[in-house]
């Protein structure tokens, strides 16, 4: 079994840690032997995405997220979006996250396309929301805590959609409506850093499940030990739920 | 008479934190302030010429330091905040200390390393001669946002220097480098001209052409995103350096190189390690000359000079030889394990990492470290991981790739310390600890010391 991961603008969009998505799905692959291969998505892409099994987004500053928006728009976002109905799985995080939604709207009132794949939109604040984050997740039929580290003034709202989870400590989407994150299809997004694959294997054995079932039909994950991963997360989740 | 009470107060409290025990690098400055928001200004306007300021992420303390001695060997009584506390408060406590009880400041010039968050109040209150940038990283991130965003707020703030200021820039960085273009001050460069081998980085942070937006290519790269770079679309380029440090020489005893400016060589010695002190030390000895201090001064105060507290500190743990390096973000902990490495011999590592606001809440940064290289070239028999973020730090091991059974945790870093004796025979210890870290390290060796 091979699962090919396509990390996307890891130039432009790769701030706090993000890399540390690709380390853990990477690891998590070649413990169970699975072969894995990274390629760089950038600017000068030329492929349609039936080369990627798992697509990763992170997050990038305002200029490199215009680049990014206008790349899509112009180059790259019909055939993501193709590959997106057809079921590839994606991770996008922060921005990565907001320029899967329709639009991104600034403070100042200029606005930034979005793929529209999720029915959601982001509107700047002047407040960043920023700290520790635990939210709680259904997702591929397991529920499970997860933790991260969020940091954004943009504020996304969802359109009847499902949220990724339920905000128990922190912002989460908006501050407002206690949802975090946003699925659909094979599509997850989400404002957890930290990086938030290695703190929260569940996912990122879901993320690979879900990629590899796409390539291959049925698909089981050998278990692993994850004893170190869960105490982090218990520790944190210990230390920011009060109860 | 009594200048400013709000001298006396802060020197009252300064006494009372002795008193207690505590390090007071910024309580008799903050209550100061409070009595006196002005007060800063009013005590620098005392100070005619020789104020230096230092900013940017990595090597303000090193570079304020040595910049400081240098001043000092001219005869200058220089005050500095050298306890590294770098925001106001930080600075009205220095201020305070080296003032009477009447509030009059017994001094004649200051070197301030300085937030970069916070340049542009201190810059008003200050009125430097000369600002030295060192270069910008990624660092603390949820306190200052984005980098372009600190970089921004570092040029606004030295838009407001009066035209006759200098302002000294790392040529290499190009962040750095990108704020000459629009200041209006005398502009002054350094940087590196030498074929000595960089360091593999993950925190390479991709520039952009400021000119036409094209990306940046490097003909060498130093370390980070430090190199010789340039535009291969319009053909922007690294500025040419008024100083520039060539034939570099590197061992774990020091570091020798040649510094040129104008058509003068001038040899330099130093006792400090690594290649990001070259750094330190070229723009150090840069800003010296500047400030038309004689050569002879300069490079013996720089062959002299040690480590400041828990920078490449030596010390022993249970007459075990130790070092300790404070590492605050991706790419200092990375020049840090590159020059572990360099000595070859095996070693054990104590990695303390806390996530207070001092230390930046956010622990993501520790994935940006490149732990995979080092580990694939060094010897580590065994590693214990210390500090509120000592799990964190433990999955990012493992991810590099090191054995499990061969991390301790540990949230105490007595603990920790103590663990990290009992494990070492002959290896080297290396400890490693983030900002507050440092602080509870250092008050275990503290309480050492007074045991015996
Ligand atoms: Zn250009």
């Amino acid at each position: 079994m091979k699962l090919v991961i396509g990390h996307m603008y890891p130039d432009l969009l790769n701030l706090y840690g993000d890399i540390g998505n690709i380390v853990a799905l990477k690891k998590r692959c070649e413990w169970r032997k699975i072969e894995v291969e990274v390629k760089q998505i950038s600017l000068d892409y030329k492929e349609n995405f039936t080369d990627i099994d798992l697509l990763f987004l992170g997050g990038g500053s305002d200029r490199e997220q215009k680049i990014v928006s206008d790349d899509l728009k112009n180059k790259k976002g019909k055939n993501l979006k193709t590959a997106i109905k057809d079921g590839l799985t994606v991770l996008a995080i922060c921005g990565g996250y907001q320029l899967l939604g329709e639009y991104y709207q600034t403070l100042a009132g200029s606005k930034l396309e979005g793929l529209g794949v999720l029915k959601a939109w982001t509107i700047g604040s002047n407040r960043r929301m920023i700290g520790n984050i635990v939210i709680e997740t259904n997702v591929a039929g397991k529920n499970f805590k997860m933790v991260g580290f969020e940091n954004h003034s943009g504020k996304t709202f969802l359109v009847k959609m499902e949220p990724l989870g339920k905000v128990i400590i922190g912002n989460g989407n908006n501050g407002e409506d206690k949802t975090e994150g946003c699925i659909y299809k094979n599509v997850y997004g989400t404002y957890l850093h930290g990086p938030v694959l290695p703190k929260n294997p569940e996912f990122a054995d879901i993320l690979i499940e879900t990629a590899l079932k796409r390539k291959y039909g049925k698909v089981e994950l050998t278990p692993l030990d994850d004893s170190l991963e869960q105490q982090t997360k218990q520790s944190l989740i210990k230390r920011f739920v009060k109860k | 008479m009594v200048k400013f009470l709000s001298v006396n107060i802060g020197k009252l409290v300064n006494l009372s934190c002795k008193i207690a025990g505590k390090g007071g690098t910024s309580l008799p400055g903050k209550i100061a302030l409070s009595a006196d928001p002005n007060l800063i200004k009013k005590l620098i306007s005392l100070i005619k010429g020789n104020k230096v300021m230092i900013t940017g992420t990595n090597g303000k303390t090193t570079t304020s330091g040595l910049i400081a001695s240098i001043l000092s060997a001219n005869g200058k009584k220089v005050v500095y905040n050298k306890e590294g506390a770098n925001m106001k408060t930080g600075l009205a406590t220095a201020l305070i200390k080296s003032s009477n009880f009447f509030g009059n400041l017994q001094k004649d010039a200051v070197v301030f390393e300085v937030d970069e968050a916070t340049m542009l109040i201190i810059i008003e209150e200050v009125q430097p001669n000369i600002v030295v940038i060192t270069n910008f990283f990624r660092d603390q991130l949820d306190r200052f946002g984005e980098l372009d965003m600190t970089v921004e707020k570092v040029k606004k703030a030295l838009l407001t220097l009066p035209q006759d200021s200098i302002v000294l820039l790392n040529a290499d960085e190009p962040f750095t480098a990108s704020i000459g273009d629009e200041i209006k001050s005398k502009v002054f460069y350094y940087g590196i001209e030498d074929n000595i081998e960089g360091i593999n980085s993950f925190s390479f942070e991709q520039k952009y052409c400021p000119v036409c937006g094209h990306r940046y290519e490097y003909k060498r790269v130093y370390y980070g995103q430090l190199g010789d770079y340039y535009c291969p679309n319009c053909g922007k380029k690294r500025p040419n350096p008024h100083f520039k440090a060539t034939n570099i020489f590197l061992n774990e005893e020091g570091i020798n190189f040649d510094l040129h400016y104008k058509d003068k060589v001038f040899t330099i010695k130093s006792k400090l390690i690594g290649l990001y002190n070259v750094y330190n030390l070229l723009t150090a000895i840069s800003t010296g000359i500047l400030l038309n201090i004689e050569f002879n001064t300069i490079s013996k105060t720089v062959e002299n000079y040690l480590p400041i507290e828990g920078r490449l500190q030596k010390t022993k743990i249970k007459n075990k030889k130790a070092i300790i390096n404070l590492i605050k973000n991706p790419i200092g902990f990375e020049s840090t394990l590159n020059m572990l490495s360099q000595f070859n011999k095996p070693l054990n590592l104590l990695i303390s990492i806390n996530d207070n606001y001092a230390d930046g809440r956010d622990v993501s940064w520790l994935w940006d470290v490149n732990l995979e290289s080092f580990l694939s070239k060094t010897k580590v028999n065994y590693i214990v991981t210390s500090g509120l973020r000592a799990e964190d730090m433990a999955v990012r091991l493992k991810y590099a790739g090191f054995d499990i059974k061969k991390i301790k945790i540990t949230n105490s870093a007595e603990k920790a310390i103590d663990m990290i004796a009992e494990l070492t025979k002959e290896e080297l210890i290396a400890i490693l600890p983030n900002y507050t870290s440092l602080y509870d390290i250092n008050k275990y060796f503290k309480i050492q010391e007074a045991k015996k």
